[in-house]
C-alpha cells in the first residue's frame, strides 16, 4: 500500500515539474513536440530509476560491508559518487538514443547529456534513495519520472496542438486553422507554463475554500 | 591527511567502474552511429539524383601545418561527388555537393544533384533549425505549383536563375520567411559557381532530351 | 560554417541567449531574480564560472578525450594517431565532476585571497554546480566550434568567448528580470498567479522581445 503511495505521490501532490519547479530546462526546451516530450521523459524515467536503485544498493552494501566509522567518512563523498551514477546512466541513455533513435537525438540535442543536471534526479537520489529501503526508492523513481513526463506531456499537447494545429505529427486541427506560432517559439513554453502553474494554484485554492 | 587519500582512491575506483562499462557499451554502440550517419548522406545524395548507380566521393586534401611550419598530415575532405550511371562507374550523368547558408536562426545544410547539362536536378535541406511553421517549412518537397516555396522548384534551374524573387530571380520564397529562403538560394548559388569553376566544368554539348 | 568573433558575441547575448532562447539556467533564473543586488551578484559568479569551466573542459577535451593530433598520447607519447584512444563517450562524466569540484576551489579560493569578493558572490558559488547553464554552455562549445580539421587555437578562442558573452547574456536577462520582479511585488496581482506562475509569464514576454534580435544581419 505504501509504495503506491510512494508511486502516486510524484504524479500529482509532489509533482516535480509543477509543484516543486524542478529540471524546468528541458521541460520548456523540449515541449514543442509530444513525440519529443515522450522521449525526454521517458529518457529521465530511466535515469531516474537507475540511479535510484543503485544508489539504494550502494548505500545497503556500504551498511553491510563497513564500520560505523567508514560509512561516516564515505558519507562524505556521497555525493561526488551520486554524480558519477547519475552521469554513467545518462551517457548510456546518450550512446543508445544516437545509435537507434538518430532523428530523437538529433531533436532533443544537447538536453540529453543535461539530465545529469536535472535537480530531480540528484534531488531523488540524495534525498530519498540513500534514506530509504529499494523498493521504496525503486515507486519513489516510477512516480516522479511519471510525473515529470506528463508535465511534459501536458505542455507539450497545448504547444503542438496551438503551435502547429498537430498532434503527434498529424494534422487535427483542419485546414482552416492558422497556427499559433508563438506557442512553438520559446516564449510559448514560458507563457502555457506560467499559466498551467497558476490554474493549478486556482484549483488547490478552491478546494481549500470548500473544505 | 591519509583519510583524504583513502576516501579520494575510493572515488577514482569507481569513477574507473564506470568508465569500463561506459566503454563496453561505446563499443557496441559506435558502429550504429557511424552507419546512421552515413545513411542520412546517402539517403539524400540518392534523393538528389535519383538515377545515379555510383557516387564517388571526390575529395581534396588540406595540409595541417604546425607552428613550425611542417605539415603534420593531410586531411582529407569530400567536396563533391561524381554520379555515375553504371554499376562499373562508367557514364557521368552528374554531381553533388553539400552547400551551407547562414539562415534566420540557423546553419541551412542543403545537399544539391546536378546534371551534366549544369542544370539542377533536385535539393534537399539537410539539417536547419529555423522558426517552426515559418523558415522551417523550407524542407517542404510538395510538387512545386508556381505560387508556394517547394524544394522542387530548382528543378531545371541553372546557376544563372538562382535568385530569390524578393531581389529579381525566379526561386518563390517561403511566405514571410524570406531570409531562409535567401539564405539557401544564394548558398547553393556561390557555391555552385565556385565548385564548376574549379571542376572547369562545361556543358555537353548535346541537346537535353526530356 | 564559421563563425566571426563579433557573431559570436553578438549571437549568445542576445539571438540564441542563454535563457531566453536556449533554455538553460532557468533554476537561478526563476530563483535568484526577485533582488536587484543578488541577480547582480548571481549574474557575474555565473559568468566568471563560465569562463574558466569552459577553458578547463576545453583544455581536457582536447589534449585528453578527442583523438586528434593534440592528443597528449600523440603529442607526448607518440602514439600512433590510430591508436590514441577515442575517449568521447567520458564527456558528460568528466564535464560534471570538473565543474563540480572547480566550483568547490574557487569557492575556497576566493575566500581566502579576496573575502570582499566572497561576500560578494561567495553564496551564489554552491548554488552554480546544479546550474545546467555552465554544463550547457561547455557541451556546446564542443558541439558547435570542436570542428574537425579546424585549428584548435580558433575552436580554443571562439569557445572562450562564447562562454563569456553567454554569462553576460545571462546577467543581463537576470537583471532585466529582477527589475520587473521588484516592481511586480508592488502590483495587484490574482492570487493563484503570485510567485512562479507571473514570473513565467513575464520571462515569456521578455523572450518575445528578445525574439526580434533573431534574424538581425550581423553577417
Amino acid at each position: 500500500m505504501s509504495l503506491i503511495t510512494e508511486a502516486v505521490k510524484g504524479i500529482y501532490k509532489e509533482n516535480p515539474v509543477f509543484r516543486l519547479a524542478l529540471g524546468l530546462c528541458p521541460v520548456l526546451a523540449v515541449s514543442t513536440s509530444i513525440i519529443n516530450a515522450i522521449g525526454m521523459g521517458a529518457a529521465t524515467t530511466f535515469v531516474l530509476l537507475s540511479s535510484n536503485t543503485i544508489v539504494s544498493l550502494l548505500i545497503l552494501l556500504f551498511g553491510k560491508i563497513l564500520s560505523e566509522e567508514g560509512q561516516k567518512s564515505i558519507n562524505k563523498i556521497r555525493i561526488p559518487m551520486f554524480i558519477v551514477v547519475i552521469a554513467s546512466f545518462v551517457t548510456i541513455v546518450e550512446m543508445v538514443m544516437a545509435a537507434y533513435f538518430p532523428e530523437l537525438s538529433e531533436s532533443l540535442g544537447i538536453f540529453i547529456p543535461l539530465i545529469v543536471v536535472n535537480c530531480i534526479i540528484l534531488g531523488r537520489a540524495e534525498g530519498f534513495a540513500s534514506k530509504n529501503p529499494l523498493l521504496p526508492s525503486i515507486a519513489d523513481a516510477i512516480g516522479m519520472g511519471i510525473g515529470f513526463t506528463l508535465a511534459l506531456t501536458a505542455i507539450a499537447f497545448i504547444r503542438e496542438l496551438l503551435g502547429s494545429g498537430a498532434l503527434l505529427g498529424f494534422n487535427i486541427m483542419g485546414g482552416e486553422f492558422k497556427p499559433v506560432l508563438l506557442f512553438i517559439l520559446p516564449p510559448g513554453a514560458f507563457l502555457v507554463i506560467g499559466i498551467y502553474m497558476g490554474f493549478l494554484n486556482w484549483l488547490d485554492e478552491r478546494k481549500k475554500r470548500s473544505s | 591527511m591519509s583519510n583524504i587519500v583513502r576516501l579520494g582512491i575510493v572515488l577514482a575506483i569507481v569513477t574507473l567502474i564506470a568508465a569500463f562499462v561506459l566503454a563496453e557499451i561505446y563499443s557496441v554502440t559506435k558502429p550504429r552511429i557511424e552507419i546512421q550517419k552515413k545513411a542520412k548522406e546517402r539517403e539524400a545524395l540518392d534523393y538528389v539524383l535519383p538515377n545515379a548507380k555510383v557516387l564517388e566521393p571526390v575529395s581534396k586534401k588540406i595540409p595541417i601545418v604546425n607552428d613550425e611550419g611542417d605539415t603534420l598530415y593531410q586531411k582529407e575532405v569530400v567536396e563533391y561527388y561524381r554520379a555515375y550511371e553504371k554499376e562499373d562507374s562508367t557514364g557521368l550523368i552528374g554531381y553533388a555537393f553539400k552547400a551551407e547558408g547562414a539562415g534566420y536562426s540557423s546553419i541551412i545544410e542543403t545537399m544539391v544533384g546536378f546534371d551534366t547539362w549544369g542544370d539542377i536536378t533536385r535539393i534537399k535541406i539537410i539539417s536547419q533549425k529555423e522558426t517552426p511553421g515559418l523558415g522551417a517549412l523550407a524542407e517542404n518537397s510538395e510538387p512545386f505549383e508556381g505560387k508556394k516555396w517547394s524544394t522542387q522548384q530548382f528543378r531545371d534551374k541553372s546557376v544563372e536563375d538562382l535568385k530569390v524573387d524578393k531581389d529579381g530571380g525566379e526561386i518563390v520564397s517561403i511566405t514571410g520567411a524570406t531570409i531562409t529562403s535567401r539564405a539557401i538560394t544564394n548558398s547553393i548559388r556561390t557555391e555552385m559557381k565556385d565548385l564548376l569553376n574549379r571542376i572547369e566544368f562545361s556543358p555537353k554539348d548535346q541537346t537535353k532530351e526530356n | 560554417m564559421e563563425y566571426s568573433i563579433f557573431q559570436i558575441i553578438i549571437l549568445s547575448i542576445f539571438v540564441n541567449n542563454f535563457v531566453l532562447a536556449r533554455f538553460l539556467g532557468l533554476c537561478p533564473y526563476m530563483g535568484v531574480s526577485k533582488q536587484l543586488d543578488s541577480a547582480i551578484g548571481m549574474g557575474m559568479a555565473v559568468t566568471f564560472v563560465m569562463t574558466i569551466a569552459s577553458l578547463v573542459t576545453w583544455l581536457l577535451y582536447t589534449f585528453f578525450l578527442a583523438p586528434t593530433y593534440e592528443n597528449v598520447f600523440y603529442s607526448l607519447f607518440n602514439l600512433p594517431i590510430q591508436d590514441v584512444p577515442d575517449l568521447t563517450f567520458l564527456r558528460t562524466i568528466v564535464f560534471i565532476l570538473v565543474i563540480a569540484s572547480l566550483v568547490q576551489f574557487i569557492e575556497m579560493y576566493i575566500q581566502k585571497v579576496s573575502p570582499t569578493l566572497y561576500r560578494a558572490l561567495g553564496i551564489y558559488l554552491p548554488l552554480i554546480t546544479t546550474n545546467c547553464a555552465i554544463l550547457g554552455v561547455a557541451v556546446l562549445n564542443i558541439d558547435l566550434f570542436f570542428i574537425d580539421g579546424l585549428p584548435a587555437e580558433s575552436s580554443f578562442i571562439h569557445t572562450i568567448v562564447q562562454a563569456f558573452s553567454a554569462g553576460l547574456g545571462f546577467t543581463l536577462v537576470l537583471v532585466l528580470m529582477a527589475g520587473i520582479r521588484e516592481r511586480l511585488e508592488m502590483i495587484g496581482i490574482p492570487k493563484p498567479l503570485r510567485g512562479l506562475p507571473i514570473a513565467f509569464i513575464v520571462a515569456g514576454l521578455m523572450s518575445i522581445a528578445f525574439l526580434g534580435f533573431s534574424g538581425m544581419n550581423i553577417g
